[in-house]
């Protein structure tokens, strides 16, 4: 017998395994038994050999299908707690394993055969269609950009020191294949798009952004703000912009479509520098000192006056405008939802994510929420909105 | 002492009995009967609590695996077979009960527990301390649900592994472990009430 683990009195497992029956005569039975086995058997077996109906007792537990897409969650939820300056190096990894669970195809295959290149190359999801050529990007990404929209994986550009000098055709080959794979780069949908919904967000991409999300990294996670976190944080001094901040990522934030649609936008860039702000943990039950004043720091190499992100107090004034509206939908109610709103750098709110009944109610209130325009192409907020 | 009559009879193992059997020796599924009749009706036992429904039930159970042995594929143990046709008939014979009853004039266990299994000389405190532990095991037992009841019976009782009452019961050894747990703890629960803890039984003794 396997372990019972837990102790019963003792003697009770004793008395258990060597429990003192009356029994019958076993001899007299199985006589009894082989007695009717020379009968006709009357009696069909029916579902006898189906698996017993026993319901499952309440709590019990239910196989969970382990799947890629958990250790996805998990790599994710492990970069929500990695240190900041990590990540750049998280986003590398969790777009390592994203491009490894790529397969290739035949088709795949073929085409890249066909193209004059044997291997190596980013497998094309079977179904991408390359842009015409006039649209096709140049492959050079800007550094600030990727930082802070955090794309899909880009493929690398062109190796041009693999193209043996001289063959301008196998030059012309090897170009053609970098720019076709590229729009292969934006209509894969990442791996991270199967993350659960409260550790993924949502970060479409130019060519078809509603199947382009982004992965979640500390950095995203630290501009997500808690406004019941920074209830108490007063509102923005000017040094907290620095004099060169800049909308990073110009091309893609112009060619992004997010403030025509909810939940969209790019990944923030990393913001740095407040670790010790829990925007998960906090609510408005426990308010906590503002974090992020101090943390604000100008992007890299950028150059506008708008301050990067807005100030933990903006995001607590705005919100808190429309928190009442927000209350209302769950009158009656007990639960709290968390919502979680998207800004885009024009202070308009351009997502809210809430669930439950009212979710929808819940985001009509906070979708008026407004901000003062800010440089980074996008912000995030999460808000607690509990019954009034 | 419940053990395998398996032990007893190594000559020729379940799975040579069941095919003699299908090739139509009868003294082969005799022998099959004798080997697993005591568990069989133990296990009908603590599922009806009723000694002549035990009774009916296994011979039943021999009876329908009889009637279905070009039924059986293999591909698992003969006995957790015929373990699962006992169970299921027990179960039908369960819900077809117009009532719940908690316990049955001809209960064997309650019988059992009026003889004393000791011998001469053991502690008279002793047996009179393991009946009444006896007693509260049943009326615990009996309180289980069918589900946590017929796991703990096969597992507690009866004696397989998690695995094998994994197959009989057509589910994950996990949930069997998580169920024994559950049963077991309830049982604790139940015996506590009485008032039979681990000191108390020590005690008493």
């Amino acid at each position: 017998m396997t372990g019972t683990g837990l102790k019963l009195p003792r003697g009770a497992d004793e008395l258990l395994r060597e429990f003192p029956l009356k029994e019958p005569d076993f001899e007299a039975q199985a006589q009894a038994i082989e007695a009717r086995l020379q009968a006709p058997l009357a009696a069909p077996l029916g579902d006898l050999l189906a698996v017993p109906d026993l319901s499952a007792e309440p709590g019990e537990p239910v196989r969970a299908a382990a799947s890629a897409t958990g250790s996805l969650t998990e790599l994710a939820r492990r970069s929500l707690h990695q240190p900041t300056d990590d990540s750049t190096a998280l986003v590398k990894e969790l777009l390592a394993v994203t491009s490894q669970a790529r397969r290739p195809d035949a088709e795949m295959v073929a085409r890249v055969r066909a193209a004059g290149k044997t291997g190596g190359a980013t497998p094309l999801p079977s179904g991408a269609t390359p842009l015409p050529l006039g649209e096709r990007p140049s492959g050079v990404v800007a550094r600030v950009g990727v930082a802070a929209a955090a794309p899909p994986p880009e493929p690398r550009p062109a190796k041009r020191g693999l193209m043996w000098g001289g063959l301008a055709g196998a030059l012309a080959l090897a170009a053609a294949a970098v720019l076709f794979f590229r729009p292969a780069a934006h209509e894969a949908p990442s791996s991270a798009a199967r993350l659960e919904p409260a550790v993924a967000t949502v970060a479409p991409q130019p060519p078809e952004p509603a199947r382009a999300p982004a992965v979640v990294t500390k950095a995203q996670n630290d501009g997500v703000l808690s406004p019941e976190a920074l209830a108490m944080a007063p509102e923005p001094k000017s040094h907290e912009v620095g004099g060169n901040g800049a909308k990073p990522a110009a091309p893609l934030a112009a060619a992004s479509p997010a403030k025509a649609r909810p939940m969209s936008g790019g990944v923030p860039a990393p913001e740095p520098a407040h670790a010790d702000a829990e925007p998960k943990s906090a609510s408005a039950a426990t308010p906590v000192e503002p974090p992020l004043e101090p943390a604000m720091k100008p992007a890299q190499g950028s150059t506008d006056s708008l301050p990067l992100s807005p100030s933990g107090g903006a995001v607590s004034t705005a919100l808190g405008a429309v928190r009442s509206q927000a209350q209302a939908c769950l009158a009656g109610q007990n639960g709290a939802v968390t919502a979680v709103v998207t800004f885009s750098s024009d202070g308009h709110v351009t997502g809210v994510s809430a669930g439950g009944p009212s979710g929808a109610c819940i985001q009509a209130a906070l979708s008026k929420a407004r901000l003062s325009p800010f440089a980074r192409d996008q912000f995030r907020a999460t808000t607690t909105i509990r019954p009034p | 002492v419940v053990t395998s009559a398996r032990q007893h009879l190594p000559e020729r193992t379940d799975r040579e009995l069941i095919t003699a059997a299908r090739e139509g020796d009868a003294e082969a599924f005799g022998l099959l009967v004798r080997r697993h009749q005591r568990r069989v009706y133990r296990l009908a036992v603590h599922l009806l609590k009723s000694g002549a429904e035990a009774e009916d039930v296994t011979q039943d159970t021999f009876v329908r695996a009889y009637g279905a042995l070009d039924r059986f594929d293999g591909r698992s143990e003969p006995f957790t077979w015929i373990y699962r046709i006992c169970v299921n008939l027990s179960l039908n014979a369960l819900r077809s009960r117009k009532t719940r009853r908690a316990s049955s004039p001809d209960d064997p266990r309650i019988e059992g527990l009026l003889i004393d299994t000791h011998p001469a000389g053991g502690s008279p405190a002793r047996s009179s301390a393991d009946k009444q532990l006896g007693r509260a095991l049943v009326d615990g037992i009996d309180e289980l649900s069918d589900t946590l009841r017929t796991t703990l019976v096969l597992v507690c009782i009866d004696g397989l592994s998690h695995a094998e009452a994994g197959e009989i019961l057509g589910c994950p050894e996990g949930t069997i472990a998580w169920r024994v747990h559950e049963a077991r703890k309830k049982l604790r629960g139940m015996l506590s009430e009485r008032g039979f803890d681990s000191d108390d039984i020590e005690g008493k003794e």
